[in-house]
């Protein structure tokens, strides 16, 4: 037997062990899925050590006094702290090394969002063909856009009321949504069903070729 | 006192750097960057050893048979990443990935098929509302459309009526939805990382 | 968008929310915020779970904290820390899960000091947080998660932060299982997942408006003010755009 056909055989069946929840819950479910977070998480540990870890490691252990060398110093510091988490009494300096990621995330995130998302969504009206579509869309985004409007003020009676100007407007907004949201659920639904009808055609054409 | 200002100065003074590195100096961002994701890979592997060290207990107090099988997965792929650097094996682990890691995922991610169908079937008996009724019509709708245009049995007026139904949902409006929806939420994701970069939010003092 | 365009709405941005974190710091009530229905959900799904003598199970999702998923889990480790805070003082601690390393330490921290505040530290175990899977595993995750909560006893499912669309798998298990949720996530795909699911949901900006409402503190509320500014500025611009673009067409 060859390798290719072992591989094969044991994808083929870890897959049904994976698909007998269609059925209902079972033994064979639960232990194919345990067995891939185990696999996973090796994998993943595997692969941040070789591409991430040792190539730093090398760097340091064959140029120790280089300036590049010696700037790994500082994040190395922050893995330490980070390793003093189970320390009684010194967990709390792990905080310095979380405090770091947030950090550098908070930037990368106002950046992200302020240049990678509002800006081309705003510019993206302008760049549209000219034509009734674009106002429709233009409208209804706005409807969209007002129905999250958080601040407003409390009535006599405590019930929480909108700004005078969205009232009325604003749950074709949320009408907008929610048809979105079905769009999108059909759009992940008929990828999954091809991602399955794809699934079972590749072990039938495999098992095809490979028995005789 | 102290053990809550220093991670705040680490913060607002990491993510003032960042920001003036993305904006006007690649290099200095370039290397917080690096240091950041050095350090993200540190805390992975802390991650994967609480993942084995919960599971070793479990399968030793409790004896139970899946985090045994969890450790095994682990302890085989690790083994055979320490043979492949001996070259005792040859990509051993791209093995493992290949005849257990892919498939499994694969499968998993073709059931979900069946978790959209089983949630969508269900969704009207778990909650009822306007915007539920709203949310299984639309879905009705496009499938019923998608599989109506597909049909050569129906005429052609017919068909490019579903046709036209089925664009102005899919371009018109779920773009506005989309829109609006993902300025929304860069709208939050502003102002939350401009309080986290004026120290105004410190979830690593909480 | 350049450079400079970038600096000023920052600039701008920033001292609107200085400024409305000043006024809000000077009035002595709180600001009205429009109801959400998922907010009072975490708190009845703590209740259920406190009752009948079982856990809350809280995901904080695989997004990370270097990249651009940064505030959404920071939004997402807020609501865990509310939880925490409640839960723990009534010794039912939630159970959490993460699928991103350095969301570990976000999770343990919250997990800890919660107790500690409440004097009950000796309670607390680093192994109520969780790690499932790396980011880049998206399924070992959702099924990981979903295994965390059949093996666990779980009396209620919390799911905040960045999911994709096998959130699906996760949140049909629960719903098997009659466990009800409360999911907040900016993902579209999670969320056109999630509303099959659930009416208990955070949408997107609502995430990351959820610590407003659960803490409410002056930068808090200040945050949504601006944030509603900006979003009466932005509808405005568009609608000019269209406009403009309707009639050069």
């Amino acid at each position: 037997m060859s390798g290719d056909f072992i591989g094969l055989l044991i994808g083929l069946i870890l897959t049904l062990f994976i698909y007998s929840y269609v059925v209902g819950d079972n033994p064979l479910y639960r232990l194919s899925v345990h067995l891939l977070v185990g696999v996973s998480a090796a994998y993943s540990a595997v692969i941040v050590i070789r591409h991430i870890i040792l190539p730093v490691a090398n760097q340091i252990i064959q140029n120790p006094t280089e300036r590049e060398s010696l700037l790994w110093a500082i994040p190395l510091f922050f893995v330490l702290l980070l390793l003093l988490k189970r320390a009684p009494g010194l967990a709390w300096l792990s905080n310095n090394s979380v405090a770091l990621l947030v950090g550098v995330g908070a930037a990368v995130a106002l950046l992200g969002a302020l240049t990678g998302t509002l800006w081309p969504q705003i510019t993206a009206v302008a760049a549209s063909d000219p034509g009734y579509q674009t106002i429709i869309i233009a409208i209804l985004t706005v409807l969209t856009l007002l129905s999250f409007q958080f601040t407003g003020r409390f009535k006599k009676d405590g019930q929480w009321q909108r700004p005078v100007w969205q009232r009325g407007i604003v749950h074709i907004g949320r009408a907008t949504l929610i048809i979105t949201f079905g769009v999108l659920f059909v759009a992940l639904l008929n990828t999954s069903l091809i991602l399955l009808s794809s699934r079972l055609g590749y072990f039938l054409t495999q098992l095809q070729q490979q028995l005789p | 006192m102290f053990k809550r200002n220093l991670p705040l100065a680490i913060a607002i003074s990491f993510g003032a750097l960042t920001l003036l590195g993305l904006l006007f100096l690649p290099d200095l961002s370039r290397l917080i960057l690096s240091w950041a994701a050095f350090l993200a890979a540190a805390a992975l592997l802390l991650g994967v050893l609480n993942l084995f060290a919960i599971h070793l207990q479990r399968l030793t107090k409790e004896g139970s048979l899946y985090s045994g099988i969890l450790i095994l997965g682990m302890t085989a792929v690790f083994g055979l990443a320490i043979t492949d650097q001996l070259s005792i094996t040859q990509n051993g682990v791209m093995t493992a990935f290949n005849w257990i890691q892919a498939p499994l995922e694969a499968a998993l991610a073709s059931l979900l098929a069946f978790f959209l169908l089983f949630a969508g079937f269900q969704t009207l008996k778990r909650q009822r509302s306007l915007w539920t009724v709203l949310f299984v019509a639309t879905a009705v709708i496009l499938l019923i459309s998608q599989a109506l245009t597909a049909t050569t049995l129906l005429p052609d007026n017919v068909r490019d009526l579903f046709n036209a139904i089925q664009n102005n949902i899919n371009n018109i409006i779920a773009v506005a939805g989309m829109r609006g929806l993902l300025i929304g939420i860069a709208l939050g994701a502003i102002t939350l990382s401009l309080r986290l970069l004026l120290g105004m939010d410190q979830p690593y003092n909480k | 968008m350049n450079v400079n365009l970038a600096l000023s709405a920052i600039l701008i941005i920033t001292l609107l929310l200085l400024l409305f974190t000043r006024r809000q710091k000077m009035r002595s009530s709180g600001a009205a915020l429009r109801p959400l229905s998922a907010i009072a959900a975490l708190d009845d799904r703590l209740g259920e779970a406190i009752e009948s003598g079982r856990q809350v199970h809280v995901s904080l999702g695989q997004g990370g904290l270097t990249g651009t998923a940064a505030p959404t889990s920071v939004a997402a480790a807020h609501i865990l820390t509310h939880l925490a805070q409640e839960g723990s003082a009534s010794g039912a601690a939630p159970l959490a899960t993460v699928g991103e390393g350095a969301l570990l330490p976000l999770a343990q921290e919250s997990l800890r000091r919660a107790h500690d505040e409440v004097g009950r530290i000796r309670d607390y175990k680093p192994s109520m947080a969780q790690f499932v899977a790396a980011e880049t595993e998206p399924y070992a995750f959702a099924g990981g998660v979903a295994s965390v909560m059949q093996q666990n006893n779980v009396g209620g499912n919390v799911m905040v932060g960045r999911f994709g669309p096998e959130i699906a798998i996760i949140a049909e298990t629960a719903a098997r299982q009659n466990i009800n949720q409360v999911i907040g996530t900016d993902d579209p795909s999670a969320l056109a997942a999630a509303t099959a699911v659930t009416g208990d949901l955070l949408v997107g900006e609502e995430l990351f408006a959820a610590d407003a409402y659960l803490e409410g503190s002056p930068s808090q509320i200040a945050s949504l003010q601006v944030q509603d500014i900006l979003r009466a500025v932005i509808a405005a611009v568009i609608l000019i755009l269209a406009l403009v673009n309707y009639l050069n067409g």
